[in-house]
């Protein structure tokens, strides 16, 4: 174990040894709930609204420390006869106010039982939805532990002068998602093409690429529409399932505006099938889609000019096109 | 190359334009760039009044420019800024430049000096201020904004879109702050670069600044250093702070270091420390034994990697999107989101040196890897490079 992997563990042991005796004592009545909410009602009121938003299970707490309702009513006055008016009155009125807060309390917990019920259904309802996504395509683990074996074919030199070419006339932005080749962003980026690179893969140390760590899937999410002029697929396109693959194509060319290059790079399958073996050819069946395939994708989504290049080791291809 | 930067104003003052100013010096130091500061002449963000002379002068290579301020935040502010909050997506335009006229600082010599500027980029910042909302859009073609900014309601106004939108592109302090942003606004496409900001250590004594801000030098204690006040979340501190004391009867102090806008006195438990010098916060951050900074609404937050800087782990508040990032990529401090989790972290941290030790020294490493001055000012020269030559649609 390295350094910093024993760090973070010892550092990930701690904060579940916080969280889990904070847990226990708010449920072990050892403080009074109206001091906590007091405690944390300023606390509470200075947060940004998205920390409302945390899920079902933060919205019930917040429902439960605000549906308790202390019946002891505070008694502070300047003057000490203030005090004692305010505390015969407390002692002649505690009955009522005692029924009043019951009634609150019980409001509470019969808005926040539904909730916990429709909470529960959501997680069982994610579960299934796994366990169905499970069913409908190999297990993620076995197909991860079959690509991490794989060292990734490097983009040929000649398909790489193909992509510069192609995108030598965009004037724009260009995304490459989401296994970044860093030559060929660097060969985009030279000639003062607008090219960045998204992938979930942290590259260090590459300070003149404009690059984002972070999912392709995260990153189209909130790119607007129409806002790319050249799109470059590439990694997804060998390891995601078919599902997958159709999803993220769809959405990334609506993220392109018209006239947008498409480049979308591909292992070849022959190829591929050398590179697993007979077992992950037939556990990863499916993956990666023939060029072929590709073109007729890219027709049924209206582009227009499309041209497929095999590298010389005909180990990989383009697909290119342009977006009507 | 030349390029200007445009704060609201310049000094050792507010968190994003103090580390404004700072990076453009860095700059002008590093790359003998022709770099120059177009700053008001207010010092105060509650006001905005002129406070300072109007003119050139410089900083080593750096050129700052001050221009007076026509008027700073006003008494329609309030009434204003209480109707944004409540909806900010549907404030009209003309309500949303009344907000920011009052907001200030106004400087009609400070918009045409940006506009007449000749220079390569202007880099504005921070968002919220009428020197970067309504002056950007006159040289957009040439700016590039830091927004500084945290989850608040006026991220979402529309003139904010507006501005974000209109850019060559973003730089973001941290992380955190660019997903917020760009889940609020269709920015995502932006040229961008994640940078953070430096810091530059200074001297200080511990025992000399406890005797000048009248600490008890045989207590031990912790420091919160930042404007005292609701929002920034010291005032819960205060009550957790109390609340603690009376529970465990520890021996240590709070020891708050800033304006104090929330007027939270001095006493046994909490000792107020105003108009404090650089010599003084660093000293009394070196005798510290922990920081915690309880604000949920920082973009990036200096103060902490300070407090790394000096060896000493920090404890944050857990809904702070940027804090709470730095310390899950650093393991540099703990987080706490309610009261019994404060007490947890806290007991926790003060009782146990060897963790306290563990954590700051991976603060350390964390922020002088990530934030030392050469690699932000490298990032940032690459930034501008790329801007600079990249072809843009007609």
């Amino acid at each position: 174990m390295t350094e910093p992997q024993s760090d973070a563990d010892f550092f990930a042991s701690v904060v579940a040894e916080i969280e889990n005796e904070a847990q226990i004592r708010a449920t072990s009545g050892e403080y009074p709930r109206a001091l906590l909410r007091t405690l944390d009602e300023e606390f509470r009121r200075w947060l940004p609204d998205s920390a409302s938003q945390q899920g079902i299970e933060e919205s019930i707490r917040g429902i439960e420390l605000a549906s308790y309702v202390d019946p002891v009513v505070p008694i502070d006055s300047r003057s000490r006869l203030g005090r004692k008016v305010k505390y015969s009155i407390r002692r002649l009125t505690y009955f009522y106010h005692r029924h009043i807060t019951q009634q609150i309390t019980v409001l509470g917990i019969h808005i926040t039982r539904p909730l916990r019920l429709l909470d529960a259904s959501l997680k069982q309802l994610s579960r299934r939805l796994t366990a169905l996504e499970d069913s409908l395509d190999v297990n993620t683990i076995e197909r991860e532990e079959l690509l991490a074996g794989l060292s990734g074919g490097k983009l040929t030199e000649d398909l790489s002068a193909e992509i510069v070419t192609a995108m030598s006339s965009v004037a724009g932005r260009i995304l490459m998602t989401d296994s970044v080749d860093l030559d060929l962003l660097r060969s985009l980026q030279n000639p003062g093409q607008s090219a960045y690179g998204v992938g979930p893969a942290v590259i260090p140390g590459n300070d003149d690429l404009e690059l984002r760590y972070e999912s392709a899937t995260d990153h189209l999410n909130v790119l607007p529409g129409q806002s790319l002029a050249g799109l470059i697929l590439t990694g997804m396109t060998d390891r995601l399932s078919l599902n997958e693959q159709l999803r993220t194509l769809r959405k990334a060319l609506n993220k392109c505006a018209p006239g947008a290059r498409i480049v979308i790079i591909i292992t070849l399958p022959k190829y591929w099938e050398q590179l697993l073996g007979p077992v992950g050819a037939d556990l990863l069946d499916g993956r990666p889609l023939h060029p072929e395939t590709w073109v007729h994708l890219l027709k049924r989504e209206h582009a227009e000019n499309i041209e497929v290049y095999k590298a010389s080791d005909q180990s990989s291809a383009l697909v290119t096109a342009i977006l009507k | 190359m030349k390029i200007d930067f445009v704060i609201p104003r310049y000094g050792p003052r507010g968190g994003a334009e103090n580390a404004l100013g700072t990076t453009a010096s860095k700059l002008a130091e590093t790359l003998g760039w022709d770099i120059t500061v177009h700053a008001t002449c207010a010092s105060s963000s509650l006001t905005w009044s002129n406070a300072e002379e109007p003119g050139i002068s410089h900083v080593g290579k750096l050129a700052i420019k001050k221009y007076l301020v026509d008027s700073g935040r006003s008494p329609a502010w309030s009434e204003l800024n209480e109707k944004i909050k409540q909806s900010p997506s549907s404030i009209d335009a003309a309500t949303q430049d009344a907000f920011f006229h009052h907001q200030g600082p106004v400087s009609a010599a400070l918009r045409d000096g940006v506009a007449n500027s000749e220079a390569d980029l202007i880099i504005f910042g921070p968002y919220l201020f009428w020197s970067t909302i309504a002056v950007l859009p006159t040289v957009a073609q040439r700016s590039i904004v830091v927004p500084a900014a945290h989850d608040e309601p006026f991220l979402r106004l529309s003139r904010v879109r507006e501005m974000l939108s209109s850019t060559l592109g973003l730089i973001y302090g941290c992380t955190a702050e660019r997903k917020l942003l760009e889940s609020v606004h269709p920015i995502a496409h932006l040229p961008q670069t994640v940078l953070g900001w430096g810091i530059d250590v200074k001297q200080g004594d511990s025992l000399e600044a406890q005797t000048e801000a009248g600490i008890d030098p045989s207590r031990p204690y912790i420091i919160c250093i930042g404007r005292i006040e609701h929002a920034k979340g010291t005032v819960s501190l205060a009550q957790f702070w109390k609340n603690y004391c009376t529970e465990t009867g520890t021996n240590y102090q709070l020891v708050l270091v800033g304006e104090n806008n929330a007027q939270i006195p001095s006493d046994h438990d909490i000792c107020v420390v105003e108009n404090a010098n650089d010599h003084t916060k660093w000293g009394l951050l070196r005798g510290a034994d922990l920081l915690i900074n309880p604000s949920a609404m920082e973009s990036f937050s200096l103060v902490i990697f300070e407090a790394w800087a000096a060896n000493k782990p920090v404890l944050v508040n857990k809904y702070c999107g940027a804090t709470n990032g730095h310390i899950i990529d650093s393991c540099g401090g703990l987080t706490y989101g309610s009261y019994l989790e404060f007490e947890s972290a806290l007991s926790r941290l003060l009782h146990d040196s060897d963790l306290r030790n563990t954590l700051g020294r991976a603060g350390k490493a964390f922020g002088s890897s990530r934030y030392n001055w050469d690699s932000i000012t490298n990032r940032l020269e690459s930034f501008i490079n790329r801007i600079l030559v990249q072809k843009r649609p007609s």
